[in-house]
């Protein structure tokens, strides 16, 4: 019995010993958990986190970018980075014969890499390779090798390459999409709807555990747009444009515009020299600005155009006016005169525009004044940049007066074009009014964006009336008595009623201007058809043209061009839509 | 009678042994470490099946990553081989040119109204989402039973 009771008090005494043990170990857990101290808690925390998550951001896909018909302009595909973990690796001298032609190192470099460092420890990591193709990624992928480390890293596509490379502009950066941005063209003007948002998010290497986001709710990939251009006028704006500059000794360059005049949506726009999309070289990005909205010119003598349309809603002239034609006069200074610097009579309104003297519009502005063509310039969108949805535009140079460098010389030669500066977009935008009923609506370039499954489209907005509808019409009619009556331009397109007008811009040197040289001009038309219901405008500018005069070398060019695109936007002769006008019928209903 | 005596005597005859008492807590520590093991055995079950899920929902992941890179690879082909210059010199190949206005005839349908298509830009096709028919809650595993027993119950109809 005295053993048992023994046992007994020494049993309790083992448990009450036990007891407290744990007691004591449950409560150091307790204050483990409960109050630890606070550096020592984050620094374990923080332990932790190293060792079970990884925070990562994730990339939106950046939109892509089509023409008016669907057709893919700008895309994204990947190409992979390769690195390897070498401690997982086993067979290194297998994986080094395997993954050398690859990766385009040698073998036994490769081999090397795979060694363990001078202290018997791996790196963690080593870069192989920073840019393969997905064919190359692919075939790593497929050799499974332990260890192996294939990252994507997305790429920009232009599958049209350098046809439409200035209008849509590029991507680039750094590695990876997250440091790479768009610049020019539509590219850098939409870049913020391309991009996109990204997250980051905290994932944890157990399975089981949620990730974590710690910024935007979810990914949201960038919006897609659907530009106005038509990848087929583009091409034969390009082609018209190339086989010219082929022929051309002099020719340095040039610029077809392409626009529907009813919404100002550009359909093509085409520049040489060319811009090649993913070529990054300093000689190559010299031409990743769009011309056509971001080099200015003196435009001469369509912009006559303007004079004309202006003079007509000023109220001050009409087609009966006339003056007397000296063929050159003195005016503030320098001599006003004629491109044949001989006298044309007497001639009226229209004659001076058909004729193009510059006698005549200097004297037409010197009866207007100042104070009411230049805001009336300004009206018609000069001096000012157009808007247009596109990276890298220029505002053009409208000197005004107050301004140091006015003077009514410079006024007077305003009138035919030469010392103001204007882009070949804001030059047709402006023309367009006369063209649109004397309405000038906002130039665009994206037709719609769709985000996710919603299009929204872009509804034409019209931004000024310069002039009102009576002027537009009379100053169309004159525009097709340019092309009609005019001696001097070598245009003709029978079957269409087409408004236009030549011009040529002499190129100042630095020893002063060389008139009538060879390459020594701008020359330039533009035009609208069919002039009662236009539905397309162009402009085309050649920069130093052999042939000097755009009647001889801009007008003929024009002529090839229109000749082809009539077929590709399916505009039938004057005729045959009248037939089919009066069988009420609509052949220009709203795609251009 | 001693006094020894009377006390035994005076004990109730119904006082357990002690051995009983130790058997019955031995037992019932028994008892709560079998049901401790049952319910470790499932806990491990579930969170080794929750883990396959899991590294096989990452594999699926994965895949379809790099299915849509895939797919946008192959996008990117496909427009290049169908780019204008790419197409125009294969034509011009085969022998085609571009027709002019002066070879272009026009045929006017008495009463007919031509009206030019209007094309209307379309969304390009998006990875949808794939709906998420149960989740990991009670209801959701009671549903799924439920499905599962409507759908043998169908094809037993069925025959």
């Amino acid at each position: 019995m005295i053993r048992d009771e023994t046992l007994s008090r020494r049993l309790t005494l083992v448990g009450v010993v036990l007891i407290g043990i744990s007691l004591v170990l449950l409560v150091r857990l307790l204050s483990f958990q409960f109050r630890m101290n606070p550096e020592i808690k984050q620094a374990l925390a923080d332990q932790a986190k190293h060792r079970y998550q990884q925070t990562v951001e994730v990339l939106p896909k950046r939109g892509q970018i089509f023409d008016r018909n669907g057709h893919l302009l700008a895309t994204n595909s990947f190409e992979y980075r390769i690195g390897i973990s070498p401690n997982q690796v086993v067979d290194r001298q297998g994986v080094a014969f395997a993954l050398a032609p690859l990766v385009g190192l040698p073998e036994n470099r490769l081999y090397n890499l795979l060694q363990p460092n001078a202290d018997g420890t791996f790196p963690p990591y080593v870069l192989l390779v920073s840019r393969v193709s997905a064919e190359v990624g692919q075939a790593i992928a497929d050799l499974d090798v332990p260890g192996i480390i294939i990252e994507p890293l997305p790429i920009r596509i232009y599958p049209q390459g350098e046809l439409t490379a200035q209008i849509v502009g590029f991507f680039a950066g750094s590695d990876g999409a997250r440091s790479s941005r768009g610049y020019y063209g539509v590219e850098g003007y939409y870049q913020t709807l391309l991009a996109g948002q990204s997250k980051r998010v905290t994932r944890s290497n157990i399975p089981l555990l949620e990730e974590s986001q710690t910024q935007a709710t979810r990914v949201r990939d960038g919006m897609d747009l659907i530009l106005t251009i038509d990848r087929d006028l583009q091409y034969l704006a390009q082609e018209v444009l190339e086989g010219f500059l082929a022929k051309d000794p002099t020719a340095t360059g040039g610029t077809i515009l392409i626009m529907n005049p009813r919404n100002n949506e550009i359909l093509a726009m085409a520049n040489y020299p060319y811009f090649q999309p993913g070529d990054l070289s300093e000689e190559n990005m010299k031409y990743a600005r769009n011309q056509a909205v971001a080099d200015v010119y003196e435009p001469g003598s369509i912009f006559k155009v303007v004079t004309m349309a202006l003079a007509l809603d000023a109220g001050k002239h009409d087609l009966d006016w006339s003056y007397y034609d000296p063929g050159c006069f003195e005016a503030g200074g320098v001599a006003i005169c004629n491109w044949d610097r001989s006298s044309h009579g007497n001639p009226d309104f229209a004659q001076v525009f058909i004729d193009s003297l510059n006698t005549g519009t200097a004297t037409i502005y010197k009866e207007i004044g100042p104070y009411t063509v230049y805001p009336k310039l300004r009206e018609f969108g000069i001096g000012s940049p157009t808007g247009v949805d596109l990276e890298g535009e220029s505002p053009g140079i409208l000197v005004e007066p107050g301004d140091s460098l006015w003077s009514e010389a410079q006024f007077l030669n305003n009138s035919y074009g030469q010392g103001v500066s204007v882009t070949p977009l804001q030059m047709l935008t402006a023309a367009n009014a006369i063209a649109n009923d004397g309405l000038i609506m906002q130039p665009h370039i994206v037709k719609a964006r769709i985000d996710g499954g919603q299009v929204i489209e872009t509804q034409p907005a019209a931004t000024h009336r310069p002039i009102s509808e009576e002027a537009a019409h009379k100053a169309r009619d004159i525009m097709v008595r340019v092309l009609r009556e005019s001696k001097e331009i070598e245009f003709e397109f029978p079957g269409y009623t087409i408004a236009g007008k030549t011009g040529t811009a002499e190129i100042p040197a630095p020893y002063g201007y060389e008139p009538f040289a060879p390459g020594n001009s701008i020359a330039s038309f533009l035009a609208f058809l069919p002039a009662d219901d236009p539905v397309v405008s162009i402009l085309i500018k050649l920069d130093r043209p052999w042939g000097y005069w755009g009647s001889m070398t801009a007008a003929p060019l024009a002529q090839e061009l229109l000749e082809r695109l009539v077929v590709l936007m399916e505009i039938p002769p004057d005729d045959l839509r009248y037939q089919l006008v009066a069988q009420g019928g609509n052949p220009f209903a709203r795609e251009y | 009678m001693s006094s020894d005596e009377s006390r035994f005597l005076a004990r109730p005859h119904t006082v357990q042994q002690p051995w009983r008492n130790q058997r019955r807590f031995v037992a019932t520590l028994g008892l709560i470490g079998v049901v401790s093991l049952i319910i470790a055995a499932l806990y491990l079950f579930q969170t080794s099946r929750s883990t396959i899920s899991a590294r096989e929902l990452a594999e699926m992941n994965d895949y379809r990553a790099r299915l849509e890179r895939d797919n946008e690879r192959v996008r990117a082909e496909i427009a290049s081989l169908q780019s204008l210059p790419r197409v125009m010199t294969r034509a011009a190949e085969m022998g085609f040119r571009p027709a002019d206005s002066d070879e272009i005839q026009y045929i006017i349908v008495d009463g007919y109204r031509y009206n030019r298509p209007i094309v209307t830009p379309t969304p390009s096709p998006t990875a949808q989402t794939a709906e998420q028919i149960y989740d990991e809650t009670l209801g959701g595993w009671l549903r799924k039973q439920w499905d599962g027993l409507k759908q043998q119950l169908d094809s037993w109809r069925s025959g």
